[in-house]
């Protein structure tokens, strides 16, 4: 097993609002290793930008930390400092937004604010710093950089300000790259070139990457590990052979039967009945048992821990629990826990 | 759809154009010189790059755009032909659509029960009250609703019974066709197949007939009977669902199909894949000849002088592209 270099634990988010508080992260924890891609999938609202913005303390004013450690390089981040954060941001984890005009700014020629980012954290300056930045767009695949450099924003296609974001990224070589769904605007011929871009780039800097995205598609192209958020929990973790063949959750389950299969011929989609929990009063018991085919009483009564099933992969479910096992054992029932 | 030859379509489309005046005299050819039928009970997928008109050609079918060229005969009546009021109403009460933002398309200080019930007073549909009442009620039974939704309103409900609740607005008329516009987008993975899955059984129950406009490809093949690709206002190929996915013949549709990321990391692993060069041209500027060109890995200088006809290469196989063209044509690529 190769080092972790970033490890979250028992990170938990609230958000105060007018009407109450928001439990958006809810004991989330995990381990991101060097040069590995580490996607985070779930449903909408269930975690996965807060969780990934709390890693760059870039969370709106009303959020609140509540418990938990993110430890980079053994360094807490959770209780950095402001000014701490600001030399990390950027230089050593950098992030990548879905859409590229919230981090363009549309004032600016593009070379201008590749300059910016190298002369904040890197001191380099003047002809130096314009052709680091014409470089850099020509490693993102960006034709003819030395004229890029000079145009605005808006003169650029999506794909190609989704380039410009990634080259302003990496141009400090992060250590960390979080990239919170970097495709979902833009076309699946314009995505297959992105990711195989980052897929490029990981190979010749040895980046690690977090990939934010809902699209399984997209985890099994790019990803060596995945996380399974749901409701503010990671349910299940593991390689992506683990998950897409092994899952043990029945979240996960569903979010795989829900999709349907280019290569067979299904006349219905297994669709999981029902909506995800109201964060702003979570269930004491496993957030997905309302809508769980398998609940059992205790799956509401109380969450479930995680069950191991190998150095890699694990689930928050009753059905795996031992105690569970072993009590179905006794009784005869049967658990139901197959797909 | 063996028997579609003998079968009268729903809907034919004839050289349809839908341009706009854009800044500077400069005109957007959104959907230009488009051909194609769909049939009763079928459902015709739509897919393309965001902007290469999808949309457009949707909301042009129902008139919500004026054609600037071209024909659209709904059961062998001209569309765009000048009408009465009544013949209007007549025709719109047939078509109905769902529009992709689940969020904007409801009207937010509307009850549940007078947003899907605005169809059926414009034409008149129910005698009284009660009997308003009583088919908004069916009508939210039918998508998985129930009566106590009626008195709520869209805000306090979530994107997929949102998706619902457009969905019994656009069935309360008793449409003929559908078309769904991105209907699925906004939801989630575990969203959409409640969603898909209630659009495909209210097909069978009611034989309605579809237009799927979508970006997921996965999805429109598992809902569609044929499927129809566009590129930059133009439809490139048109096939029935399983040859499109076999057999793709268009140079864009063999790329568009080997970048759609397949959920199954083992055949990841051993894809190879295709990338296209390049981004989207402008549809304001498009390449002269054939607009695919300028991405097209097999172009030669025949595309860029000569646009390539929509020839239908095999039975119900459509294509636009001099690969598959004319004698004379396949002969020009070759020198
Ligand atoms: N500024 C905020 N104020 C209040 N609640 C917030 C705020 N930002 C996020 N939330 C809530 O936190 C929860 C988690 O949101 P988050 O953005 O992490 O979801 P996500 O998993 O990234 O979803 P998506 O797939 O839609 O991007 C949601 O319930 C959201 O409504
Ligand atoms: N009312 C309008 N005025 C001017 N241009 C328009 C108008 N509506 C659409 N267009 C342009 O027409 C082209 C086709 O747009 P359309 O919305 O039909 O695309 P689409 O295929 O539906 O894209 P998407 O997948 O993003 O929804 C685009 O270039 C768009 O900018
Ligand atoms: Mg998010
Ligand atoms: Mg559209």
């Amino acid at each position: 097993m190769s080092q972790s270099l970033l490890e979250v634990r028992d990170l938990a988010v609230a958000f105060r609002t007018y009407i109450g508080e928001v439990q958006a992260v809810r004991g989330v924890s995990f381990d991101l290793n060097k040069g590995e891609t580490l996607a985070i999938v779930g449903e909408s609202g269930s975690g996965k930008s807060v969780t990934s913005k709390s890693i760059m303390r870039l969370l709106a004013k009303n959020a609140k930390i509540r418990s938990g450690e993110i430890r980079f390089e053994g360094e807490n981040l959770a209780a950095a400092s402001e000014r701490r954060m600001q030399s990390i941001r950027g230089s050593e984890i950098s992030m990548i937004f879905q859409d590229p005009m919230t981090s363009l700014n549309p004032t600016m020629t593009v070379g201008k604010q590749i300059i910016e980012v190298l002369k904040k954290h890197r001191k380099l300056g003047g002809a130096e710093a314009l052709a680091k930045a014409a470089e850099l767009l020509g490693l993102v695949g960006i034709p003819s950089p030395e004229k890029r450099v000079k145009q605005y924003p808006h003169q650029l296609s999506g794909g190609m300000r989704q380039r410009v974001v990634i080259a302003m990224a990496l141009a400090c070589s992060p250590k960390i790259l979080i990239a919170d769904e970097p495709t979902t605007a833009l076309d699946v011929t314009i995505q297959a070139q992105i990711l195989d871009l980052m897929k490029r780039i990981q190979e010749e800097t040895g980046t690690s990457i977090i990939l934010i995205t809902h699209d399984l598609g997209v985890v099994a192209e790019s990803a060596a590990r995945v996380a399974v958020m749901y409701a503010g929990i990671i349910v299940e973790t593991g390689t992506v052979d683990e998950l897409f063949y092994e899952a043990k959750h029945p979240y996960t389950w569903g979010l795989l039967a829900s999709m349907p299969k280019l290569h067979e011929k299904t006349s219905e989609l297994t669709a999981i009945p029902g909506t995800p929990p109201d964060l702003m009063f979570p269930p004491v018991g496993c957030p997905f048992a309302a809508r769980c085919p398998h609940a059992m009483e205790v799956c509401v009564a109380k969450m479930p821990d995680y069950t191991a099933h190998s150095d890699t992969h694990s689930a928050a479910c009753w059905l795996q629990d031992p105690r569970a096992q072993k009590a179905a054992a006794a009784t005869g029932a049967s658990l139901g826990g197959e797909r | 759809m063996a028997e579609q030859g003998k079968k009268k379509p729903l809907v034919q489309v004839e050289g349809l154009k839908r341009h706009f005046q854009v800044g500077g005299g400069k005109t957007l050819k959104a959907v230009d010189d488009v051909s194609f039928e769909i049939y009763p009970g079928e459902t015709f997928g739509l897919v393309g790059e965001s902007g290469c008109g999808k949309s457009t050609l949707g909301r042009t079918l129902i008139r919500l755009y004026d054609a600037t060229d071209g024909k659209v005969l709904f059961d062998g009546e001209d569309v765009h032909g000048t009408k009465s009021k009544t013949e209007l109403k007549a025709l719109t009460r047939r078509i109905q659509m769902i529009f992709q933002d689940p969020y904007a398309s409801l009207n937010q200080r509307m009850n549940v029960e007078d947003i899907i019930a605005e169809g059926m007073d414009a034409h008149g549909l129910a005698k009284n009250r009660a009997e308003r009442t009583k088919r908004v009620v069916e009508l939210l039974e039918t998508v998985g609703l129930n009566a106590e939704h009626a008195k709520r309103f869209p805000h306090e409900f979530s994107g997929g019974q949102r998706q619902r609740i457009g969905i019994a607005r656009a069935l309360a008329v008793d449409p003929d066709f559908i078309i769904a516009d991105e209907p699925i987008s906004a939801l989630d993975v575990s969203i959409q197949a409640q969603v898909v899955n209630l659009l495909q059984k209210l097909q069978r129950e009611r034989g309605l007939t579809y237009l799927f406009i979508a970006h997921d490809l996965s999805m429109v093949k598992h809902i569609s009977d044929r499927i129809g690709v566009m590129y930059l206002g133009g439809m490139v190929e048109l096939a029935t669902s399983d040859d499109l996915f076999e057999e793709p013949l268009h140079p864009y549709t063999q790329a568009l199909l080997t970048a759609i990321p397949i959920p199954d990391p083992r055949l990841e692993r051993e894809r190879k894949r295709q990338l296209l060069q390049g981004d989207l041209p402008s549809p304001i500027d498009p390449p002269s000849g054939c607009r695919f060109r300028t991405r097209c890995p097999f172009a030669t200088e025949h595309c860029k002088n000569k646009a390539p006809e929509w020839r239908e290469v095999r039975p119900n196989h459509w294509v636009a592209c001099h690969l598959y063209g004319s004698e004379s044509d396949r002969a020009a690529m070759k020198a």
